[in-house]
């Protein structure tokens, strides 16, 4: 299975609490939820409510207490480590609210790191894929420069530069634009626009409405619950 | 899943060592805006005590001086690893690091490993340099040997799993700073490096078994004949010994290095 095919998501009654000392905190109580391939998917609600855990669940970086995740045909939330590991690196495409870049490899070095170790990309072809994908996020010009040389917005670009390095179907956003000026936020959801245009299924947490419309369903979540899944 | 990581045994160690030499090479194009200020921070304790030789030391025979060097050197070795792990686990966390390192498919020992060996590679440059400065200019020479090499990398590496919890669980940055260099200054002053084992009292001796560095200074003193009546078969054991540093450090990792927290 080299070229991952397009994938439905799908949660069913997934519940998740975390346990600190005595208490319980149910973070998602049965939540179920189905995204189709291709779909741009805005997930919003206030702090604490619960968005970053879904999103963990589908990229398997948390298990769920109670429930199934399957991305396509695979049970997320059966995997081991490093069965997720592989699966993710194949499947899904992350960005972070703080971007996250190694803060001394250039650019175009932090996008082809991906590849490295997925190896799909056929090493000759690691720098051009780089460096292509740096011009299609309209970076091409800032491919040599170090993270602390470029504003927010660009690193955030290069940021989602890496996350389709080894081009997965699935790209997951958890408020990639926390830390922009509105106008930047604007131009990333652009790029998804594109992206979702290519393709690619997109699922992004943010906080701001305007945003959120954009995308084509708007999921909102309150006290570890779906009230509203857009549909 | 892949054809590239297949599950077929040995090829996960396989596919762990290649890991390691990419995370490694991707840590040193890491540290090159960095390399110079490394080299020099890691230079200056063991130059320092050099100073000190030199000043201090005039009446010292040539095997004090060789014992004093040699501990120095071990020091920086075992350190060097364990500062530099434990500050770089404990800025990760802080920073959330290991959030984008989760998402590749690469094994914490790798990752682990490639930090260790990042201050390793930058620790045999000061290393060599101390012991040309220290033959040219302090008359101390320390005969060489081929098991040095290994014996330094065993050095290193059985301190790095306690560098790694120590960054795990110091609550900062700061904190997991101050705490190794709290180690460092323990092993350095309160451990038989630089003093002989019979001149420090009781409880010293004692806690200093099960300190890594004991047991590399006796195997480097053997193996250049600085130990007085050493006993050849201590050499065996003291190896041994530093495997067994270097499995429970792993273990340490496996069982308790939970990089998602
Ligand atoms: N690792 C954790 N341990 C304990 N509680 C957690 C943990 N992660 C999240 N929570 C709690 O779960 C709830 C949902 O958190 P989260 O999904 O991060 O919310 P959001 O992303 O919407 O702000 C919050 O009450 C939060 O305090
Ligand atoms: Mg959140």
């Amino acid at each position: 299975m080299a070229i991952p095919q397009q994938v439905t998501i799908v949660l069913n009654e997934v519940t998740k609490v975390y346990q600190s000392g005595e208490d319980e905190l149910v973070a998602l109580d049965k939540v179920s939820l189905r995204v189709d391939p291709g779909e741009f998917v805005a997930v919003v609600g206030k702090s604490g409510s619960g968005k970053s855990t879904l999103i963990n669940m589908i990229t398997g970086i948390d298990h769920p207490t109670e429930g199934e995740v399957w991305v396509g045909d695979t049970p997320i939330h059966t995997l081991g480590e490093s069965a997720l590991a592989r699966w993710r690196s194949h499947n899904v495409g992350i960005v972070f609210q703080f971007f996250q870049l190694l803060p001394t490899l250039t650019a175009v070095e932090n996008v082809m790191l991906p590849m490295d170790f997925n190896g799909r990309v056929p090493r000759r072809q690691r720098f051009g894929r780089a460096m292509s994908l740096l011009t299609q996020v309209g970076l091409a010009d800032h491919a040599h420069k170090l993270p602390s040389e470029l504003s927010g917005g660009q690193q955030q670009r290069v940021a989602i530069a890496r996350a389709l390095a080894n081009d997965p179907p699935l790209i997951v956003a958890d408020e990639p634009t926390g830390n922009l000026d509105s106008h930047t936020a604007a131009d990333m959801f652009a790029l998804f626009e594109a992206l979702v245009d290519e393709g690619k299924t997109i699922l992004v947490v943010t906080h701001d409405p305007d945003l959120a419309r954009r995308a084509h369903r708007v999921i909102t979540i309150a006290d570890g619950r779906i009230v509203d899944d857009g549909r | 899943m892949s054809p590239e990581r297949s599950h077929i045994p040995g090829s996960r160690f396989r596919s762990s060592l290649r890991d390691f030499f990419l995370l490694t090479w991707w840590q040193l194009l890491n540290a090159r805006a960095t390399a110079l200020l490394g080299l020099l921070l890691f230079s200056v304790f063991p130059l320092g005590l050099l100073m000190f030789l030199f000043f201090l030391g005039r009446d010292m025979s040539e095997r004090t001086r060789q014992y004093i060097l040699i501990g120095n050197l071990v020091y920086a070795f075992a350190m060097n690893g364990m500062l530099a792990v434990g500050q770089e686990v404990g800025w990760h966390k802080e920073n959330a690091g290991f959030d984008f390192y989760a998402t590749l498919p690469i094994s914490k020992h790798a990752l682990l490993l490639s930090f260790l060996t990042r201050a390793v590679l930058a620790t045999f440059i000061p290393g060599i340099l101390i012991m040309l400065l220290a033959r040219l200019f302090f008359q101390v020479s320390l005969p060489f040997s081929p098991l040095l090499l290994p014996l330094l990398v065993l050095t290193a590496y059985s301190m790095v799993g306690a560098g790694a919890l120590i960054g795990l669980y110091a609550p900062d940055t700061r904190a997991a700073v101050y705490a190794t260099q709290f180690m460092a200054l323990l092993v350095a002053y309160f451990s038989p490096l630089m003093v002989p084992k019979e001149h420090l009292p009781a409880p010293l001796q004692w806690t200093s078994m099960i300190l890594p560095t004991t047991y590399a200074a006796e195997a480097w003193r053997l193996l250049s004949r600085v130990e007085i009546g050493g006993d050849p078969s201590r050499l065996m054991l003291d190896f041994v010994v530093l495997v067994e540093f270097v499995f429970i450090s792993f273990a340490l990792i496996e069982y308790k290095f939970d990089w998602r927290k």
